[in-house]
């Protein structure tokens, strides 16, 4: 029984994480139709940002303010700045994804050779505990999931019940239509990515201090796994996304326990192939659209 | 032994990582053809030109401090023998060769390498992944190669090229199984590693060696590396009701392990291997247990280096002399992996001052046979004497005796360590690990 509880605890922790990441990646993904594989490395960079700026603070709240406010920035000035250069030469979907894995390159390397390819470790703390049927869960575990509660209910709401939502949503469906409807694409477009990177960045900081560890490739390891949530669930599809996390996780953390935990990753991608072949657009996707690139 | 071994780890790498396997096989290409960081010494212009030795190392991902571990120990000793005239008339060279720890980034990097060095004498390494990908080249080139590649294929290893001076990962294992026993007199082990190769390379042996010596492997417990959490596998390790855990993996993994432990109410002691060994290690372990619990609860089986004699002051003295080309050298003071290729620089330069000769083809014999002669002798400096006072060498370098088997394996002293002040707490006898190993 307390393993049983143990795999839904921690395979909710896990997916808490994984959701607060792959919905930044899918809902920027819905509205741009750009396939960032920068994003790993934001997650890296808003953590290296956090542990710089607040001097190592692993208070969450401070460190989730700069973390998300380091993404935020960083994905928008990648988007806007970078790939929309990009896009205005008339890059090809293929080609800004090499340009994406360019840039997530330059920012682990920078990050290495700035800071040197060690490991960076938060100061050592003991974290109050708490006992649920016999699994301990720390407050900083139960925190996490909270805010990922928290952010999943924010997104909700931002996509059912603000004009940006709506706008958004707009977008991801048709651009040229909201061309036609007073909606602003490219604002639409900006705030797409801000709120992408302040989810990134988020994710980064939570990773990071329940880790206790992090180096420059921390961002792109955890990124291959966020991306298999956001697929799983539907690219483009911030509730797939929600739904894909929860699915990597539990399966994961079930496949520890009841086969081996060297299986653990094997079975979540074993899960990913299965859906994919039998729902090529994710759970919650319809059929995917071919849209334009639009700066 | 499986020191330099979380390099095998990155079958968890990432994708971008993978999708961009070419940018990184091209950065290597890149260090590797530019020498990248060659060290001093002259040119190949006119008569007189630089031996390279190489580092062939991961010096970029996860593990580069690995390969700055090499670095350091070929620098240190390249600034004894230069300052004591050179190899033959030649200044000796430590070159970066970038390998990444990836068999896919190093056999381009290898091949570049032995393309574009022309006075490459040497190669100096410890990846216990990678040896299967990158001996094969090294001995079709005729090159030297002195490792700590804990790789147990290696234990019956018939290149003739390669010299190994620290036992293969399977002993590793034998030892820790002989340290519970004799050093704890604990029975009930936990055997947790990561699923790489070279953590696991350490097993079978702590499992024959268990079960030689009558301990009970409680619950053996492969970690998925760099997972978020690592609590289910932690419920199992309790579960089992071990009384000392034993465990290798990276950094980051170690990280979340021994913290979710900690959380979990552990309290028993906590057995490491040599691929425990280095600050990020400690950083990530101090960071989830909290300094004084590592301290007092974890211990590292590692090869055993003396921490004085003349040997070791000399090594201490060079490193502590190597200037701008290390950066921190006083932490490294006792770090074994750095010692090594200290001891295998040495090696590669009294070898060729032996057979006269620096070619490799000529003077890869005396790899041994400076190991075997009546002088003993514990830095280039005297072994340079020696050689030309018409005697023969032992060389007896900071990190002890070397003995080569047929396979060109030398084993070493074993000793259990505090992970902080990397200061042996016991000894592990030969007898003891012989014992383990059912002889």
């Amino acid at each position: 029984m307390t393993l049983l509880l143990t795999i839904v605890i921690f395979g909710v922790y896990s997916a808490a994480l994984l959701a607060i990441g792959a919905v930044g990646f899918t809902l920027q993904f819905g509205v741009t139709n750009v396939l960032n594989l920068a994003f790993g490395s934001v997650i890296t960079a808003s953590i290296f940002a956090e542990y710089g700026l607040t001097r190592h603070s692993t208070n969450i709240w401070l460190a989730m303010a700069v973390g998300a406010a380091s993404g935020a920035l960083l994905s928008l000035f990648l988007g806007q700045v970078v790939i929309a250069a990009f896009i205005r030469r008339g890059a090809t979907g293929f080609g800004i994804a090499m340009v994406t894995i360019a840039l997530s390159l330059m920012i682990q390397f920078s990050l290495e050779a700035i800071q040197g390819p060690y490991i960076f470790a938060f100061a050592a703390s003991s974290p109050s505990t708490m006992d649920i049927g016999g699994v301990i869960l720390s407050t900083g575990q139960l925190t996490t999931i909270i805010v990922a509660v928290a952010a999943m209910a924010g997104v909700h709401l931002l996509l059912r019940a603000t004009r940006l939502g709506l706008a958004m949503r707009a977008t991801a469906a048709d651009t040229s239509l909201t061309r036609g409807c007073g909606v602003s694409p490219a604002r639409t477009r900006a705030v797409a990515w801000l709120v992408s990177g302040a989810l990134c960045g988020l994710c980064g900081v939570l990773l990071g201090l329940g880790e206790g560890s992090f180096s420059a490739t921390t961002g792109s390891d955890f990124f291959i796994t966020v991306a298999a949530a956001a697929v799983l669930g539907g690219i483009g599809k911030p509730y797939g996304a929600m739904l894909g996390a929860l699915i990597v996780g539990i399966t994961s953390q079930a496949a520890a326990a009841v086969i081996s935990p060297s299986y653990k990753t094997i079975a979540a991608w074993a899960i990913l192939i299965l859906v994919l072949l039998l729902r090529p657009q994710g759970i919650l996707a319809e059929f995917a659209s071919e849209r334009e690139l639009v700066a | 032994m499986s020191a330099t071994t979380h390099r095998t780890r990155w079958p968890a790498s990432p994708g971008v990582r993978l999708a961009a396997a070419a940018a990184v096989a091209g950065l290597a290409l890149t260090l590797a053809a530019c020498g990248s960081a060659s060290s001093g010494g002259t040119s190949s212009s006119g008569g007189s030109y630089s031996l390279e030795i190489a580092e062939f190392s991961p010096f970029t991902g996860p593990n580069a401090p690995y390969g700055y571990f090499q670095y350091t120990g070929c620098v240190s000793a390249m600034r004894a023998i230069n300052a004591d005239g050179g190899v033959l008339g030649h200044p000796v060279t430590c070159t970066i060769v970038d390998n990444r720890g990836e068999p896919a980034d190093a056999v381009p990097a290898a091949n570049s390498m032995l393309a574009n060095s022309p006075h490459l004498v040497g190669i100096v390494d410890g990846d216990s992944g990678l040896l299967s990908a990158t001996v094969p080249l090294f001995n079709q080139a005729h090159i030297t190669e002195l490792s700590v590649g804990g790789d147990v294929q290696f234990d019956k290893n018939t290149y003739p090229y390669f010299w190994r001076t620290t036992p293969g990962d399977d002993v590793a294992g034998y030892t820790l199984a002989a340290y519970v026993k004799f050093g704890t007199k604990l029975t009930r082990i936990a055997s947790v590693f990561g699923n790489d190769q070279a953590a696991q390379g350490n097993v079978p042996g702590l499992t024959a060696g268990a079960r030689n010596l009558g301990l009970t492997i409680a619950v053996n417990v492969a970690l998925a590396l760099d997972q978020t959490t690592y609590e289910t596998e932690v419920h199992q390790i309790l579960a089992a009701h071990p009384q000392v855990i034993i465990t290798e993996s990276d950094p980051q993994t170690a990280g979340v392990l021994l913290g979710e432990l900690k959380q979990a109410g552990w309290k028993g002691p906590i057995v490491g291997t040599s691929g425990t060994l280095g600050t990020d290690y400690d950083k990530a372990a101090i960071a989830a247990l909290g300094q004084s619990a590592y301290e007092s609860s974890f211990v590292r089986i590692i090869s055993y280096a003396q921490q004085s004699g003349p040997a070791w002051q000399t090594w201490k003295a060079n490193l502590l002399a190597s200037g701008k080309l290390v950066k921190n050298p006083a932490q490294d003071e006792t770090a074994i992996y750095a010692e090594l290729p200290y001891d295998h620089t040495n090696m590669i330069a009294l070898a060729m001052l032996a057979a006269h000769s620096t070619k490799p083809a000529v003077f890869n014999p005396y790899i041994e046979k400076i190991t075997q002669g009546s002088t003993v002798v514990h830095t280039f400096a005297e072994g340079k004497a020696a050689l030309a006072a018409g005697k023969t060498i032992d060389y007896v370098g900071v990190t002890g005796q070397v003995t080569f088997d047929k396979y060109h394996n030398s084993g070493g002293l074993w000793a259990a360590e505090n992970p902080v002040t990397n200061l042996p707490v016991s000894l592990v006898s030969a007898k003891d690990i012989a014992a383990a190993e059912g002889r």
